[in-house]
């Protein structure tokens, strides 16, 4: 049995963190202002933050809260996975990239022309050096990020997963931390059941 | 635990459409790259020639190539090849079709056709057009992590097997080269105008290529099969676009697959011949006790494929081990890295039963593979 530890969400300029709303903005405010504005209210000092593409952000948002919990820091950096997944690849970078293209191409833009920088992105800020995977799909599919977590999970300790879009207009990140159940810890059984069910739940609550 | 098999192939490159094309032009030195104009600027380059793939896409499928893009057109040449030479059905519970890309149909941001539906940018309408071309039940699985992810495409469809949910996965990697692909290459200073020359001293960056290439893994064992003995994925936690300069996460890899001191008989490596790719593979290698096996990399035949290259570069793995033949890694002459490797100069025949295959990428990602032909 595996238990959700923690987890994230941003959408329409709001995060919560555990199902607690931690930060808001006004709906006019466009959500790359938004997603500035948590960055301060996480107290974050990170200055490579400004430099990265908006999924990178929405990624470094969602992940600070649980893994600066101390729930998932005794984890082993080396056994925790990160199982990423979007519908728009890195299209709002790509788009952006091309616009440059004729004029002086801009390498800082296109090596965010990846859906996993991401990844690389989590993995720099938290350490963290286990498996990697990125998956692309029409809609959010919970059965997909349970079922590849729970095959890692046979290796791994802990998996960071879930899904960070982004296009123009708006942008939904959700992101929870998955861990085998630490043996001889009864507090523990609090914790979410990983099941589709359970991530379905939260994603769409 | 199944065990969990590679079976037949194909390869669209502008080597040829099939994988025996293809592997024995490789065998007689054949290299894709040549000179190719793109918006006014010439790039070394490896490119499939339009005319060819249309003609052949006709001839081969009776469809209309306007309905598909070039990228599409190579996938569906690929995986009609493989699906002709085996007997498993697209419509079994137990079939899976897995994707392998890192820009998809990126082409269309610039060169939209009214026939082709502007959503196909989007890399899950691009698998799914294909997937339905073959009437696969399954939704398809899309794979997008950097120039892992043929690699990664492949460890995935291990897992899937070892965990019985399926009986037979294709797995089809693909990417062509875009005016996207080489400006932003170019922008970083990465593109060699010469032939590139992987782990050579005087190597000067990579080529980009295009291909697309597909591979059944099945938990069927069959004559000639080569087993997918141990895989694993890792991260650097270092750069975004710059490996570990101490082979951090390759390292790992190597470590965890290669358990109780196995040597493999030979490696392909992912050696895209630009300084830090070619120098972080030769330190991690060395950490890991690799130092003195046999290594090459492919990507002086076909340059960097991206998605395609690390199912590509797998099929090659497999077909050296079946044919007892190793691969010069062409446009080696002189050592280039701090820690001299075992780089094979010449093709030849030669008794192997274990490969080791690596790949490495954006945003610090590596994965490794051990096959062994059982």
């Amino acid at each position: 049995m595996s238990y959700i530890l923690s987890h994230t969400k941003i959408k329409n300029n709001c995060l919560w963190h555990d199902g607690k709303l931690i930060a808001q903005s006004e709906d006019t405010l466009n959500y790359t202002g938004f997603l500035e504005e948590a960055y301060k209210f996480l107290n974050l000092s990170y200055p490579k933050f400004f430099k990265m593409d908006a999924l990178s952000k929405l990624g470094i948002l969602c992940a600070e809260p649980i893994l600066a919990n101390k729930n998932s820091s005794q984890f082993s950096k080396e056994k925790t996975a990160i199982v990423l997944s979007n519908s728009n690849s890195s299209l709002q970078t790509d788009i952006a990239y091309s616009k440059t293209m004729s004029d002086f191409p801009s390498p800082s833009l296109f090596v965010y022309t990846l859906p996993n920088i991401v990844t690389g992105e989590i993995s720099i800020k938290h350490k963290i050096t286990g498996e990697n995977a990125f998956f692309i799909e029409p809609a959010f599919n919970a059965d997909l990020l349970h079922n590849y977590t729970e095959l890692l999970l046979q290796e791994s300790d802990a998996v960071l997963c879930g899904w960070l879009n982004t296009d123009e207009k708006a942008c939904e990140g959700f992101l929870y931390f998955v861990a085998k159940q630490p043996a001889n810890d009864e507090k523990k059984i609090n914790f979410i059941k990983h099941n589709p069910n359970s991530i379905t739940q939260l994603y769409t609550n | 635990m199944n065990k969990a098999f590679l079976h037949n192939s194909n390869i669209i490159s502008p080597l040829g459409f099939n994988t025996k094309q293809n592997f024995n032009a490789v065998c007689e030195g054949g290299v894709a790259m040549q000179n190719h104009v793109f918006n006014g600027v010439t790039y070394c380059a490896a490119v499939i020639t339009s005319k060819l793939l249309d003609e052949t896409f006709v001839q081969q499928t009776k469809s209309n190539p306007q309905e598909f893009t070039r990228l599409e057109k190579m996938c569906i040449l690929s995986v009609q090849d493989v699906l002709n030479n085996s007997d498993i059905d697209t419509k079994s519970k137990r079939t899976l079709f897995i994707f392998s890309t890192t820009k998809g149909n990126i082409d269309l941001l610039e060169n939209n056709t009214p026939q082709i539906p502007g959503d196909r940018i989007y890399l899950h309408e691009t698998a799914q057009a294909i997937s339905a071309y073959f009437g696969f039940l399954n939704k398809p699985l899309v794979v997008s992590n950097a120039c892992i992810s043929g690699l990664l495409a492949i460890i995935i469809a291990k897992r899937l097997i070892a965990d019985n949910q399926y009986d037979n996965i294709i797995v089809t990697g693909a990417d062509v080269v875009s005016t996207f692909t080489l400006s932003g290459f170019n922008s970083l200073g990465a593109l060699s105008n010469k032939v590139c020359k992987p782990f050579d001293k005087n190597r000067t960056g990579i080529n980009l290529g295009e291909a697309a290439a597909s591979i059944l893994i099945s938990n069927q064992q069959q004559k000639d099969g080569v087993e997918i003995v141990s895989a694993c994925s890792a991260n650097d936690a270092n750069h975004i676009s710059g490996p570990s300069r101490t082979g951090e996460g390759l390292y790992k890899c190597l470590q965890k697959i290669l358990a109780d001191n196995v040597i493999p008989d030979f490696i392909n490596a992912h050696g895209t011949a630009t300084e830090f790719n070619d120098e972080m593979e030769s330190i991690a290698f060395n950490r890991a006790g690799l130092q003195n096996t046999l290594a090459n990399s492919l990507k002086g035949y076909y340059g960097h494929t991206l998605g395609a290259a690390g199912v590509l570069e797998s099929i090659f793995c497999a077909e050296s081990l079946r044919q007892n033949k190793i691969i010069a890694s062409t446009g080696f002459e002189n050592q280039g890295t701090s820690i001299e490797l075992n780089i094979i100069k010449k093709t030849e025949s030669k008794k192997n039963k274990t490969c080791l295959k690596t790949a490495s990428g954006f945003g610090g990602c590596n994965a490794a593979v051990l096959y062994k032909l059982n």
